[in-house]
């Protein structure tokens, strides 16, 4: 069963009664499980798509359906609470609280869960364990390297157990070599523990990662196609 | 979200912003403090006009003579001798003026006085041993003159504290001669140190018997003052009244406009004080108001600030699952906990600083300036600084929490 369907999405964006469209009617299903790289030039609307598909605006026109369920039937508080446990969010620009440690901006999600602050610890060491990153618990994200900072903002996506994580331009602010193991751990999400990932990237190289790539331009989409040969950041690694 | 970690988030939140925060709480904590501050003295100094005033007494009417001064110019009219004997005597009468306590006639001026080689300028006061009941001043030291001294002309004299001080440092006084316009007075009593008691200052004076001072010192034979004690408050207008019909009679004066007296009760002193008083509240209230607008402008300059510069945070919040409701309380409680601490703190700042202002003007000027704690200010500034914190803080996060969770956080 398709996790994401969308049919027809147009989304514009009003400013000084200057209507500009964004999004021209896009239509696709991503099923549970599967990795999908969305690519475009700047402006193509990639951007605009991935918040309307992870509940952070709404569309203007077309249907969206998440889990079976219109992005219409929720209320503001609803689509609150399926971001909070059942998406997560990697950023280009990180979005770290600044002044705050690696525990505690990982924790952050939890803060707004019905989940008992007696497991948040142990989910949130887990998490970071998982990127690598046990060792910078008690670093302020100032302290750390873009990579590492990339990697605290995977592990507080993360520690909900989102089905889907959204990432976009994951590695756009990173030297190749942390793009690299960021990617790395990307790909595990998806293969290793089976979660969907839906990525917005410019680059071949990166989308390629993916198991299908869908390109964007001018608000339509211009190709969807599997990836015959995909990257492995492992081979690349060492 | 539970209750408690709204509150830790909210106290990480002003952590993280530790200069920021220090800076709305000082917003805060001057402007309180500075109401408080004014307040206090603005208390303090109608406390001590007021203070002054009781100390003569509500019953007590004070005859001039002369015209009334209907301006600062006319002060030279007061310089008459209209007041005689023989008025003294009639007022004395029951039948003028039956609700009379007590009238103790007064002369006064300034003299040097000299006792071996020191000499001092005290106010000279010719008096009755009313003045004891009339002022509550008693000898510290020794005794008063009493009737039988004013009947005689007795050369003694009472001595006030700083005279005494002056003139014989710590030594012994009593029964030592002082000299006075080659006039020698004995020395039977030293008052008490009591400062300034209702417009005199008692320890700056020698006080002897009136016919005394009239017959040896001033060689006059008219009367300064005299005081008069209405036997109880509510008749003292009815005692007025027949004063000057007295007075009239006595100096065969048919038009109250052409009185040579007048007449002052507490009531007429307390009415031209109450104008300067009021001048003096409105002053501080207006100081006071204008600190409290400067520090609420600063209050909110700062809330606006800091609640738009977190429009990304909050962003980032509601995109990881905050609703519009946690987003709201935590910069509520924000704003609760830098005005309910910028509050506290400038309480305390502000009662101390007008405790230290008490307590340095009456070590400095003598003065008896008791400290009060003006609470009506304490609580308008909390109140104004808690109102602006409020809305200058939750306004804006109000607006960045309705945005949707992507523009909040591309905001720049």
């Amino acid at each position: 069963m398709a996790l994401i369907e969308v049919k027809n999405l147009e989304k514009s964006y009003r400013d000084d009664n200057v209507e500009t469209p964004a999004l021209r009617g896009v239509s696709f299903k991503i099923d549970s499980g599967e990795f999908v790289a969305i690519m475009g030039p700047s402006g193509s609307g990639k951007s605009t798509l991935l918040h309307i598909l992870g509940f952070l605006d709404r569309q203007s026109g077309g249907q969206y359906l998440f889990d079976g369920k219109t992005i219409n039937q929720y209320s503001d508080d609803e689509l609150a609470k399926v971001r909070n446990e059942k998406m997560g969010f990697v950023f280009q620009t990180f979005n770290l609280l600044a002044r705050t440690n690696v525990l505690d901006n990982v924790k952050l999600p939890l803060l707004y869960s019905s989940i008992p602050e007696s497991k948040w610890e142990s989910l949130a060491l887990q998490a970071i364990e998982s990127v690598g990153l046990s060792h910078r618990l008690a670093h302020e994200s100032s302290q750390l390297s873009g990579g590492e900072r990339q990697r605290v903002a995977i592990a507080r996506a993360l520690v909900m157990n989102p089905k889907i994580i959204f990432a976009d331009e994951p590695t756009g602010n990173l030297d190749s070599k942390s793009g690299q193991a960021v990617m790395e751990i990307i790909q595990g999400l998806n293969e290793k523990e089976g979660r969907t990932v839906v990525l917005i990237t410019h680059e071949t190289y990166t989308a390629e990662h993916a198991q299908r790539i869908m390109k964007l331009m001018d608000g339509r989409i211009e190709s969807d196609v599997k990836v015959a040969k995909r990257q492995k950041s492992t081979e690349f690694m060492k | 979200m539970t209750l408690r970690h709204v509150f830790k988030t909210s106290l990480s939140g002003l952590k993280a912003n530790k200069s920021r925060s220090l800076l709305t709480i000082l917003g805060i904590v001057i402007g309180i403090t500075a109401i408080i501050l004014v307040m206090a003295i603005g208390q303090g100094a109608q406390n001590l006009i007021l203070g002054e005033l009781q100390g003569m007494g509500s019953k007590t009417i004070v005859v001039v003579p002369g015209k009334q001064p209907s301006g600062p110019s006319d002060v030279a009219q007061t310089f008459s001798d209209s007041l005689k004997q023989r008025d003294l005597d009639l007022l004395q009468r029951k039948e003028n003026v039956p609700t009379l306590g007590h009238i103790m006639p007064v002369v006064f001026g300034g003299d040097t006085v000299s006792y071996q080689a020191e000499t001092y300028r005290p106010t000279v006061f010719g008096a009755t041993p009313l003045i004891s009941t009339i002022f509550n001043i008693y000898a510290k030291q020794g005794r008063f003159f009493n009737d039988d001294d004013v009947k005689g002309r007795a050369d003694v004299v009472v001595i006030g504290s700083e005279v005494k001080k002056q003139l014989f440092g710590e030594s012994d006084v009593l029964g030592q001669k002082v000299r006075i316009k080659g006039v020698n007075l004995t020395v039977i009593g030293v008052l008490p140190s009591k400062g300034q008691v209702s417009f005199f200052d008692f320890d700056k004076m020698i006080i002897v018997p009136y016919t005394t001072a009239q017959q040896y010192l001033f060689g006059i034979k008219y009367f300064n003052r005299f005081i008069v004690q209405a036997d109880s408050d509510s008749s003292v207008e009815r005692t007025v009244s027949d004063i000057k019909n007295t007075l009239r009679n006595s100096h065969n004066i048919t038009d109250p406009t052409k009185d040579d007296f007048f007449v002052e009760t507490q009531k007429d002193i307390a009415a031209s004080l109450g104008v300067i008083t009021t001048v003096i509240t409105m002053l501080l209230t207006s100081v006071a108001a204008i600190s409290l607008v400067v520090g609420g402008i600063g209050i909110m300059n700062i809330m606006l600030v800091s609640v738009t510069e977190r429009t990304k945070e909050i962003g980032l919040r509601k995109a990881l699952g905050a609703t519009q409701k946690d987003i709201l309380t935590q910069f509520l409680l924000e704003a609760i906990l830098l005005t309910g601490i910028g509050g506290l703190v400038g309480i305390a700042l502000g009662a101390g600083l007008s405790f230290l202002v008490s307590f340095v003007l009456t070590k400095a000027l003598a003065v008896n300036w008791a400290f009060s704690f003006p609470i009506n200010g304490a609580l308008l500034g909390l109140g104004v600084s808690a109102i602006i914190g409020l809305i200058f803080g939750l306004y804006p996060a109000r607006l960045a929490a309705r945005k949707s969770p992507i523009e909040a956080l591309r905001y720049e």
